[in-house]
């Protein structure tokens, strides 16, 4: 399995969120989060990028457990499992587009050939997601939908396992939110698996399974 | 290494006002730290006279007594005794400061060398034996007054421990005030008349600027202008046929000043068997003004205090500017800490990037004044280690402050609830 969720139970301030969450993915299937806002979608996610920690219960991604692992252990899961992509996915400024997907290279020491390879990716992916002919751009110039895909290229560039994705086309077009769908496809046909919390019935229709988030747990939409 | 030039990158005005708040901030420990140097400099000399006594000997050799002591064969001996018993005592300390104008021989220099300069008048020149002599000003000093002063030399050595006695033919030490650099260095040879006798002299060491000494007639007595000699007590009692140059030198060495801790009647106790033994009672024991010497050091206090308070005061604005410029940049890069806290980043290592940022910037900061202190100040070393374990302190204590700060801070931004959006 590439994602297990086992019995994990989230509480903020004293407030129940969700708990019994249990969920497993194998590779390369897409499943969908859905419920209504503030339910924890992005919390849960959080949880599985180890941004945050469950208050009780079990997270393994690509067999790795989160239990116990301390901030910095988490982090360097994260940075080498999980791509993560936000709601508007922040941006660095005054850096072009190339350079922001580039970011979670440098956190790593890497040889020129993974580099090279980590470049390649960034090319092809970039032409699937229809932004490489904005690679030379800085990003203040890049619509709102240009710079999510950026976003998504930058989730992507260490090749991870697992790929966490936040509301990823809640401020794009319809032709953009498209892109990115078929973009989402296309990286799960290679084995990716991808998990993405999301209002849209388009990408949800699209995805493998659905679920929604309740204080009790997860419930399978058919 | 990226990171920190994409974290430059982002607010290169921050940076560059943050930059020259710490190189401020630097320079500040730096002049702070010369400034308090020698205004200890300044204030031991007068601390030294701090609780004590200090009364001035003077003879009573006048209106027909001077005559009358003079016309015994013995006076001269009886003056040597007096003077080298009082010197010879160890229950005060004897200090010699005299203030005599001598001749150099062929010294055509400027007239700010002239014992009465400050009085518009200019260089006295007299002829002496074919050469043309020039009356400059002068002092001349025992060993006491090295210790009670704190007079550093730009070069050269200090007089040797038997230049304070008289040899007939010997070249006799010189010391020079700084403003005579550039006219004689050390080495150099020169002819002087000393109450008209002639004597060959050799400089020994030059004076830093503005070295001072207490006299009688003024509590801080700038050297830079003087030529300092060693007051040279005589071995043997000298016989009444020399000249005026015994004669005066004889004045001079009695007419000293004792710095004690003995109350009037008490010197006076002790100075008894010394006029006893030496048959010489034509003397008073003068109670020196103390008021200027005391105004002196509580003047130096006083402006110590002020420098620390004036140097605390713009240090804490300035540390005040520079962790504000930090908090300022960290708000600005709020976007660069998300990109990397997705991209595999923990907090602390991004709390850590600020730290290093401040290290690093005091660090390069640092060097400016440092850089600075090696041209403008001969042998720097001490300064500079001073000032380096300064800024490591003050260094330790801010990553403190700038810990606490961005950790404060960060919690504030809680930058993983502001990616859920």
């Amino acid at each position: 399995m590439r994602l297990v969720l086992e019995n994990v139970k989230k509480e903020y301030k004293d407030t129940l969120l969700f708990q019994n969450v249990q969920l497993r993915v194998p590779p390369g299937e897409m499943v969908a989060l859905q419920g209504r806002s503030g339910v924890g979608k992005s919390t849960l996610l959080n949880l599985i990028a180890g941004l945050e920690k469950p208050t009780s219960g079990e997270i393994q991604v690509n067999g790795i457990s989160l239990s116990g692992k301390s901030m910095h252990e988490l982090s360097s899961i994260r940075g080498q499992e999980i791509g993560y992509i936000a709601q508007n996915s922040p941006m660095i400024p005054k850096l072009t587009a190339l350079e922001n997907a580039k970011v979670p290279l440098w956190l790593v020491k890497q040889t020129p050939d993974e580099e090279a390879a980590a470049v390649q990716r960034l090319l092809q992916f970039g032409d699937l997601l229809g932004v490489a002919h904005l690679f030379e751009k800085r990003i203040e110039k890049l619509s709102g939908g240009e710079a999510q895909r950026i976003g998504i290229l930058r989730a992507l560039v260490r090749n991870p396992g697992l790929i966490v994705a936040d509301e990823p086309t809640s401020a794009l077009d319809d032709e953009s939110a498209e892109q990115v769908i078929a973009s989402f496809h296309h990286i799960r046909s290679q084995g990716v698996t991808i998990i993405v919390a999301t209002h849209s019935a388009q990408i949800a229709a699209k995805c493998d399974k659905r679920y929604r988030i309740t204080p009790s747990g997860l419930v399978s939409i058919p | 290494m990226k990171v920190r030039k994409l974290l430059f990158k982002q607010t290169p005005y921050l940076n560059v006002l943050s930059g020259v708040a710490a190189i401020l901030f630097c320079s500040l420990i730096l002049a702070f730290i010369i400034n308090l140097q020698k205004s200890n400099i300044e204030t031991t000399a007068p601390d030294q006279f701090k609780e004590k006594n200090v009364y001035q000997i003077s003879d009573k050799l006048y209106n027909g007594q001077e005559k009358l002591f003079f016309s015994n064969p013995d006076s001269f001996s009886i003056l040597h005794q007096f003077g080298q018993k009082l010197r010879q005592s160890n229950k005060y300390d004897y200090y010699n400061a005299v203030w005599q104008p001598i001749e150099l021989a062929d010294f055509k220099i400027d007239p700010q060398f002239g014992p009465y300069y400050e009085f518009g008048k200019g260089l006295q020149i007299r002829e002496f034996e074919g050469k043309p002599y020039a009356t400059v000003a002068s002092f001349q000093i025992n060993a006491k007054v090295f210790e009670y002063n704190n007079i550093g030399l730009q070069e050269g050595h200090f007089f040797p421990s038997d230049a304070y006695f008289f040899e007939e033919d010997a070249d006799i030490p010189i010391l020079l005030g700084a403003a005579y650099k550039g006219i004689y260095q050390v080495g150099d040879h020169l002819e002087l008349l000393h109450y008209t006798r002639h004597f060959n002299g050799v400089v020994t060491g030059i004076l830093k600027p503005q070295q001072r000494i207490f006299t009688m007639n003024n509590p801080e007595a700038v050297l830079d202008r003087s030529v300092i000699l060693p007051v040279r007590y005589f071995k043997e009692p000298p016989k009444n046929t020399e000249g005026i140059f015994v004669k005066a030198s004889l004045y001079s060495h009695m007419n000293g000043t004792i710095i004690t801790n003995l109350s009037p009647m008490e010197l006076r106790d002790v100075l008894k068997p010394i006029n006893v033994e030496s048959n010489f009672e034509a003397y008073h024991i003068i109670g020196a003004e103390s008021l200027p010497i005391l105004a002196l050091s509580k003047m130096t206090d006083t402006n110590r205090l002020l420098l620390f308070i004036a140097s605390l005061t713009t240090g804490f604005m300035l540390a005040g500017l520079y962790l504000w410029t930090l908090s300022l940049l960290v708000k600005r890069n709020i976007p660069v800490y998300m990109v990397l806290l997705i991209s595999g980043a923990t907090m602390d290592s991004i709390q850590m990037l600020s730290s290093r940022r401040l290290m690093l910037t005091i660090g390069i900061a640092s060097l400016f004044p440092a850089a600075l202190l090696m041209i403008i100040v001969e042998n720097p070393l001490y300064f500079l280690i001073t000032y380096y374990v300064v800024v490591v302190i003050v260094v330790l204590l801010l990553a403190g402050m700038v810990k606490l700060m961005t950790k404060k801070l960060f919690r504030r931004l809680d930058l993983v609830q502001q990616l859920k959006g």
